[in-house]
């Protein structure tokens, strides 16, 4: 697999194309058979430049939208659900990063974008629906309040 | 912070993950945690109906420092949360009246792992469920349409 280029966002979703092709489709009943991780896949994903879709160029992403990760998705997805969902929280982690700022927030996207670091969130609660307020996390010693 | 999350996905494998968390004030705040930060430990093995092998696990938080250089800004724009919502609930019910149409489509032999069709089936019914649930997304989109707070 070629480098790809900051910025290049079609190529992007032209390697995600192939790659769902000859790698994540094929090991998608696997993957679902032995409840197995798709590190392979992720790791693919990443060499193709696909895990900085959405982080901007200026961080070594392809500086991509929601419309061009709904169509990687539907690709990946299609191809194998949980390596799907997988990119998917990674992508929007990337994309919450950039929109957050912070100190460490540069450090942060390059590293994702290269795939040299997965992301994910770890927002919901236990019970249906319950990713919004109130959290079971805060400060500890306080955490009682909110159990 | 101290606490547990639910539902994880890439629980155990990802290398960072963003946590909401009650503040020290009011209102939430989110933050970048490492997985081999101290006091961070996964919880189980993910065993569901289908997406078998996303690893959506509960994370244990007992006493993890976090960096103040580790916290996310302000990340809100309300103005896409009604279609954001909607999309949400329409994809993933259709995801599952499709593959529901091509198990019956394809007769018995869409029942076994012979085709992909169950799996896809499966995977598809992880939508309607995974929070906020399709029910409750309903809700607060007529909840935000009529001007009411939502949640």
């Amino acid at each position: 697999m070629a480098e790809v280029a900051a910025g290049n966002v079609d190529g992007v979703l032209a390697d995600v194309r192939d790659l769902a092709q000859a790698l994540i489709a094929p090991g998608a009943a696997g993957v679902d058979r032995e409840s197995r991780f798709p590190d392979e896949q992720l790791s693919a994903l990443g060499q193709a430049g696909a895990l900085g879709l959405l982080v901007p160029r200026e961080h070594g992403g392809a500086g991509a939208g929601l419309v061009a990760l709904a169509r990687a998705c539907e690709v990946v997805g299609g191809a194998c659900a949980s390596t799907g969902m997988v990119f998917l929280m990674h992508c929007v982690t990337t994309a919450t990063v950039t929109g957050g700022g912070g100190e460490s927030a540069a450090d942060l996207l390059e590293r994702m974008a290269s795939g040299e670091v997965l992301g994910t969130l770890a927002f919901s609660e236990r019970g249906p629906g319950r990713t919004t307020t109130p959290p079971s996390c805060g400060p500890s010693g306080a955490t009682a309040r909110f159990a | 912070m101290s606490g547990r999350k639910a539902f994880v996905t890439s629980g155990g494998h990802a290398d960072v993950m963003l946590v909401l968390l009650q503040g020290e004030g009011e209102g939430l705040d989110c933050y970048v945690v490492r997985r081999d930060a101290p006091g961070v430990r996964f919880d189980g093995r993910w065993e569901g109906l289908g997406m078998r092998g996303n690893s959506s696990i509960a994370v244990e938080f007992e006493d993890v420092v976090l960096d103040g250089d580790a916290r996310i800004g302000d990340i809100g724009d309300e103005g896409a949360l009604v279609p954001l919502m909607e999309a949400k609930a329409l994809c993933t019910d259709v995801a599952a009246r499709v593959t529901q149409g091509a198990l019956e489509a394809c007769g018995g032999q869409g029942y076994t792992p012979a085709l992909p069709i169950e799996r896809h089936l499966r995977d598809a019914r992880a939508g309607a469920v995974m929070a906020p649930t399709n029910g409750v997304l309903r809700t607060w989109s007529g909840k935000a349409i009529a001007g009411l707070p939502v949640p």
